[in-house]
């Protein structure tokens, strides 16, 4: 007989999900009848929407009434669907991280979002449920179990705020102000930005006196907009970074904290993939590199500590075979130096050749395009870096060491698995000098490119352990 | 070590393929140029009569000491390196064309990545099959 440690239905929760997606069929004709004033369109509309919230509330009932989970102590099935029903059969042990997730909704409704992900991508990848806090719970203990919650990292006071810099998450920041440029050009109407074309093309001085007529404002614009964006971000990573601990039992590394939305994270230490050390603009500053984790499936968000140089005890102590990041250019000779910098260097020719002009011919536009100029000089300089650093080796213990390029920030990786493949490139500019582009397959299908490193070098390195 | 590469009969076969598929396609670009649609055509065909059997031709694998390799490439030229411990599946596929033909196409999977072995003859697509399920060499 099956020993049943846990099952039910999903948490109530689940059927917003559905819910919403009436709820936005549902707006549609309010807002219109609004807009038009229309007190009569305005009430059949409500009549409208009582109708399909009405037969949303069913369908996502039944849907609930279907969803559910068994958890026995070698696997957890999950079911979804209506009609077509799925059933995914995970086993306990493929389990390479688990997330819980409670926004503060989920809290007041005593829901737990909880995140699967797999050991290989060749597995079920990543699944996702909504259960009570105390299934979740039970879910957790099962699978990842934590017995003591020594802690080995939990940053507080000068530490606290440094962390909370380095986790401030630069894509939402990005995401908002792509929200913003499309919300600024809704609101200016595409009719301005054709007429500034128009005025480009017809005569150049009257776009020379647009621009001394908005400048000012616009270059203000442009810092509070930044700061302003620096700022939620900022703030929002300290709501996630509040009471942030990290600690390891047994095999299983946990880290949770938050204060409005809380998270659990745990991860199991034999399935960490790697370990990237990210070298970002802020951390060369601050001197403490952010530390995220790859296990399996599992790509982390949000750092699990800070690193320091000298300090690498932390991260033996969460994960034993770490090694500390270390020059890895090799020879450096014949190097593509094109390679490397024609995607900055590109850029930075641009913003001088506008900056000149602007210096030229419009004066007031140029402190606007100083701040462009700037980031290509920063990017420049780190392309420089990449070019004297960026390579791959095996290290004594086995591991990999991996440093690479990515725009503003380097990478450096220590690599634990040993279920990874290599792919090389050779140009013929490359052959020519006995180099190569390597690419290094990751088990979470992740993609490591390593630019113009020596042939030989590439097919030495060990595949196998 | 197990040495393979793509035997005659199977880039013809990836030749013809190509150039089916460029025929299917040209009337599309030949109805809005007839001039622009036959260059296209006529540069197709060479890539897929001349350029893909040059490719083929320089394929190379073989698997030794617990690793598959596979080198290609003319101008361009790639290689590729999986362990064969963690090859998690392995399909392989036979058109009637191909069977006609004695060859197979193997695609071998890893959590990573995957790697296509097209035109493979079937004597050897069984020594690939057998090596990497843990058989010996």
């Amino acid at each position: 007989m099956t020993n049943i440690r846990a099952k039910g239905r999903f948490h109530i929760i689940y059927t917003l999900k559905y819910i919403r997606y009436g709820l936005i069929l549902c707006l549609v004709p309010m807002i219109q009848a609004l807009f038009l004033w229309d007190f009569d369109s305005l009430y059949s509309a409500l009549r409208q929407d009582a109708i399909i919230l009405t037969v949303m509330g069913v369908l996502s009932l039944c849907i609930w009434n279907q969803v559910g989970f068994v958890l026995t102590p070698q696997t957890l099935t999950l079911r979804y669907g209506l009609l077509f029903l799925k059933q995914t059969t995970i086993s306990t042990n493929e389990v390479a991280a688990l997330i819980l997730e409670r926004p503060l909704i989920f809290r007041l409704m005593g829901c737990t979002r909880v995140k699967l992900y797999a050991t290989s991508s060749a597995s079920f990848g990543k699944a996702q449920c909504y259960l009570s806090r105390r299934q979740a719970a039970v879910l957790a203990e099962c699978i990842l179990p934590v017995e003591t919650e020594s802690s080995f990292f939990a940053p507080s006071g000068t530490e606290r705020i440094r962390f909370t810099m380095l986790s401030a998450n630069l894509i939402t920041t990005s995401a908002l102000v792509y929200i913003s440029v499309q919300q600024t050009e809704k609101i200016l109407g595409r009719n301005i930005f054709n007429e500034l074309n128009q005025l480009a093309i017809s005569n150049l001085e009257k776009v020379e006196q647009l621009a001394e007529f908005f400048l000012p404002a616009g270059v203000a614009w442009l810092f509070t907009l930044l700061f302003l964006l620096w700022g939620i971000a900022l703030f929002f990573s300290l709501l996630s970074t509040a009471n942030f601990r990290v600690s390891r039992s047994g095999g299983v590394i946990l880290s949770k904290g938050g204060c409005i939305n809380h998270s659990e994270r745990r991860v199991l230490a034999s399935a960490v993939s790697y370990c990237d050390i990210r070298i970002t603009p802020a951390s060369r500053i601050l001197r403490r590199y952010p530390v995220f984790l790859c296990a399996g499936s599992y790509l982390s968000d949000f750092p699990i500590l800070v690193y320091r140089k000298g300090y690498e005890a932390l991260l033996q102590a969460l994960m034993p075979q770490f090694t500390p990041p270390k020059p890895l250019g090799g020879i450096t000779a014949e190097r593509s130096w094109p390679q490397f910098l024609w995607k900055s260097g590109s850029l930075f020719l641009l913003c001088s050749a506008l900056t000149a002009v602007s210096v030229w011919r419009l004066p007031n536009l140029t402190l606007v395009l100083i701040i462009p100029l700037f980031m290509s000089i920063v990017l420049v300089l780190v392309s420089i870096e990449a070019w004297f650093t960026e390579g791959i080796c095996r290290n004594d213990n086995r591991t990999l060491s991996v440093s690479y390029t990515k725009l503003f920030t380097r990478h450096n990786l220590c690599i634990f698995t040993s279920d990874i493949s290599f792919s090389t490139l050779q140009t013929p500019f490359a052959e020519n000098i006995a180099r190569c582009n390597f690419t290094l397959h990751l088990p979470c299908r992740k993609r490591i490119l390593i630019r113009s490193i020596k042939l030989y070098q590439a097919q030495r390195l060990k595949l196998t352990l | 070590m197990l040495h393979f590469s793509i035997c005659s009969a199977g880039i013809k076969i990836t030749s013809f393929w190509m150039l089916l598929f460029g025929t299917l396609l040209a009337p599309f670009v030949i109805w809005q140029s007839l001039f622009i649609g036959f260059l296209i055509y006529a540069i197709w065909a060479i890539f897929a009569c001349v350029v893909v059997p040059m490719s083929l031709h320089s394929f190379q694998g073989s698997i030794s000491l617990g690793e598959v390799r596979i080198s290609k490439g003319i101008l361009f030229k790639t290689s590729h390196r999986i362990p064969t411990r963690f090859v998690t599946g392995v399909t392989r596929l036979q058109t009637p064309l191909l069977r006609l033909a004695n060859c197979s196409v193997l695609i071998l999977y890893t959590s990573g990545t995957f790697i296509l072995l097209p035109g493979i003859s079937n004597n050897m697509a069984d020594q690939i099959i057998h090596v990497i399920q843990g058989g010996s060499l």
